[in-house]
């Protein structure tokens, strides 16, 4: 009798143990792999997204804080043969490495998907403007943004009024406003050259302007150099001489060595007039502009006769990534739509004081000039034009090197056409392609 | 025990194979495959990503041979080695001379530590530190000058004029405490009857040091010299957050070394290049350029050894 009691009892046990883990066995899971670090404001909102998503759902997310350097880690784990499902980066830097090397899975889909909750499709909850650089010549997206970054000229509205200036629009009303600057002192424009990011944006942006955007994606991939024969670029060279220190010397001084976060830190306190960055700068600098100091932004100028769209903004988005050969693709979608929830994506606002491309959903206090410039867009292109992500080496050893000479002054407009075109030539020879 | 008897002998040999394999497999298995694999990979064109891989035989070396920007840190390289050799070699058996006469022994422990702290930091914040002392504007090192009047000297030292120079100026900083101290503990094992002999000559402190320490050191010398060669071309964390503006950039070509280039090519950073296969064909030919400078060095200084 005594005996059969203890072996019920040992049944039992075996048979919860045994209940437990099947349990276990079937909680379904994907794996996550994230650029932000734990403890940063973005990782916080997600990791209480996920949090929310495994008891609502039911699914256990296994998530890795990479940092930024996430795309790189993940390298060695897929030769590995590591299962990993989602991803999320900049748009530049997914298309650069995931789309580029075929291993980035469609998301179209996600974009007829429903937001968990919420009965609307994600296509439209989202600022079509946030993601529509990224749509492939064959209609593939490869990336659902959840952070809106875009790019303009920064000042502090209460120096220019107080010395009258208006936002230029214009080219000439830029450099009037340049002239004003320094007429007050100050130097124009925040610089510094040895920030590949700075040094890329005023290069890529008067293209943009005078011969459109795509015409630099194009002319990189031009092997026979011809694109940048077109008179249009010595133009784009004529504009940027004029902001070195050869031409009208718009920069602030000293920006041939200025490190980051110098010219940044110059501008904020007050020694240049504006800064050319991304909407992250607010944050970055807020707690060094002080009170008084109150965020504006206006876009790149116009150029006479330019053929580009003097309304369109760059695009920088963040966001996921799934993998194409993801065991778990239909969780990370799941995923993907629960973050898009209005919650989070004002969450994401408050917590992280950045964009959301989520409609509906205003900006921070400090952003709201360039929010407003993307809801004037007509259109909108790629950071640099797409040529870092999709020609990273043409980038670095044609493009950069070139921006550098011209934008210190040591070559003249028309030798920056002239040698784009024939560095062009050179690169793909020697790629043999 | 019999030495030299059979089963000892035999014993012997056992035992030395015994101890000897696994330490002969831990090293081919994580040096020797590891670049028999590099030297396999640089015959194709691979990003990494994908098992997908292309042969294009010795194509990634013809392009290196063409490559402006791999040239170009290739003899980065060879300045920080040159230059590098010049200038620490030098500060290094001054600081030696000057510490090896200090007469208080708190004093000579006090300023070795001092000179060895840079080693014990991390390299990002070092090389971030540095970044600010050479800044143009509100850098310490500016702001020195012109406080002593000097403002003419003042620069803009991480503009590309200098920049090579600055990020030279940092290696030179960290390691000079590094082979500090081991030329300390070469010069402490020089017997004293020999610098007593020569006091009794009549010869000065320098000339002990020119005639003695730096003959009986030689072997040091040569160390550390093949240390720095090695250093110069592989040395990485320093070179690659030196300047490199936060997320927003890679580090400038001027100061790269072959090491710092065959990263962002086969790893990518901001820009995504992605090139495993190439980069591997660069490590194939830093491996080559090290194994020849290191049996140079050790060529010209192997008539110079002297035993006491």
């Amino acid at each position: 009798m005594k005996s059969s009691k203890i072996l019920l009892v040992i049944g039992i046990m075996i048979g919860i143990v045994f209940l437990g883990s099947i349990n276990i066995l079937a909680k379904e899971s994907f794996t996550y792999w994230s650029m932000w670090e734990k403890g940063e404001p973005q990782q916080q909102v997600l990791e209480q997204a996920i949090k929310d998503f495994e008891e609502e759902f039911g699914v256990e997310v296994k998530v890795n804080w990479v940092g930024r350097a996430v795309v790189t880690a993940l390298k060695p784990r897929l030769l590995a043969g590591e299962n990993i499902d989602l991803v999320d980066q900049s748009g530049e830097e997914l298309y650069g490495a995931l789309v580029a090397n075929k291993i980035a899975g469609k998301m179209n889909d996600l974009l007829e998907m429903e937001v968990p909750g919420e009965s609307k499709q994600i296509k439209d909850l989202l600022i079509e403007e946030s993601y529509s650089a990224y749509v492939r010549d064959d209609g593939a997206l490869y990336i659902i943004p959840y952070n809106f970054i875009t790019s303009a000229f920064w000042y502090d509205k209460n120096l220019y009024q107080e010395l009258g200036i208006e936002p230029p629009t214009t080219w000439q009303e830029f450099l009037q406003m340049a002239a004003t600057l320094k007429e007050n002192g100050l130097d124009p424009v925040a610089f510094g050259i040895q920030t590949e990011v700075y040094r890329g944006y005023i290069p890529y942006l008067t293209a943009a302007r005078i011969l459109g955007a795509g015409a630099l994606n194009a002319a990189a991939r031009d092997h026979t150099g011809q694109l940048f024969r077109d008179p249009r670029w010595i133009e784009v060279g004529n504009v940027l001489y004029t902001f070195s220190k050869e031409g009208n010397n718009l920069f602030m001084e000293g920006y041939g060595s200025s490190v980051w976060p110098a010219p940044q830190m110059d501008w904020i306190m007050g020694l240049a007039g504006t800064f050319y960055c991304g909407s992250w700068i607010p944050v970055e600098t807020k707690q060094a502009a002080g009170p008084d100091f109150e965020y504006g932004a206006f876009i790149f100028p116009a150029f006479e006769d330019g053929e580009g769209d003097p309304t369109a903004v760059e695009t920088y988005p963040i966001g996921f990534s799934i993998l194409k050969d993801s065991d778990n693709s239909d969780l990370a979608k799941k995923f993907v739509a629960f973050f898009l929830r209005e919650e989070y994506a004002q969450a994401w606002v408050d917590d992280t004081m950045n964009m959301t491309p989520r409609i509906g959903i205003a900006a921070p206090a400090d952003l709201k000039d360039a929010k407003a410039a993307l809801d004037n867009a007509n259109s909108t292109f790629r950071l640099n034009d797409g040529v870092q992500a999709d020609y990273p080496e043409w980038y670095a050893k044609v493009y950069l090197p070139l921006c550098s000479k011209i934008l210190l002054g040591k070559i003249t407009g028309e030798q920056f056409a002239e040698m784009l075109s024939e560095q062009t030539v050179d690169y793909w020879e020697k790629r043999g392609e | 025990m019999d030495y030299n008897s059979q089963i000892f002998k035999r014993r012997y040999k056992s035992l030395i194979l015994i101890t000897t394999i696994p330490i002969l497999s831990f090293y081919f298995i994580f040096m020797i495959f590891p670049i028999l694999e590099s030297l396999y990979y640089s015959l194709f064109d691979w990003s990494g990503f994908t098992a997908e891989m292309e042969f294009k035989g010795l194509g990634n070396y013809l392009e290196l041979s063409s490559d402006n920007l791999f040239l170009q840190t290739v003899w980065n390289s060879f300045k920080y080695v040159g230059l590098g050799s010049v200038v620490i070699l030098g500060i290094t058996l001054l600081f030696t001379y000057a510490i090896t006469n200090y007469k208080s022994r708190k004093l000579k422990d006090f300023v070795q530590m001092i000179l060895f702290v840079p080693n014990t930091i991390s390299p990002v914040a070092l090389a971030l530190l540095w970044s600010f002392v050479l800044n143009t504007r509100w850098g310490l090192l500016n702001s020195i000058l012109k406080g002593l009047g000097l403002g003419f000297l003042a620069r803009g030292w991480m503009g590309e004029d200098y920049i090579f120079g600055a990020a030279l100026s940092l290696l030179v900083w960290i390691h000079v405490g590094f082979f500090i101290v081991i030329y300390l503990a070469a010069a402490a094992r020089i017997p004293d009857s020999l610098y007593e002999s020569a006091k009794i000559d009549g010869a000065t402190s320098w000339k002990q040091f020119v005639k003695i320490t730096i003959p009986l050191i030689t072997d040091i010398i040569e160390t550390s010299l093949v240390l720095w060669t090695i250093f110069s071309f592989k040395i990485f964390g320093y070179l690659y957050v030196f300047s490199t503006g936060g997320a927003g950039s890679d580090a400038p070509p001027a100061i790269r070394n072959i090491s710092v280039q065959l990263f962002l090519t086969s790893f990518g950073k901001r820009t995504p290049i992605n090139r495993l296969a190439y980069g591997s064909a660069m490590a194939i030919v830093l491996l080559i350029m090290l194994a020849l400078l290191v049996y140079i060095i050790r060529k010209l200084f192997k008539a110079e050894v002297i035993e006491y």
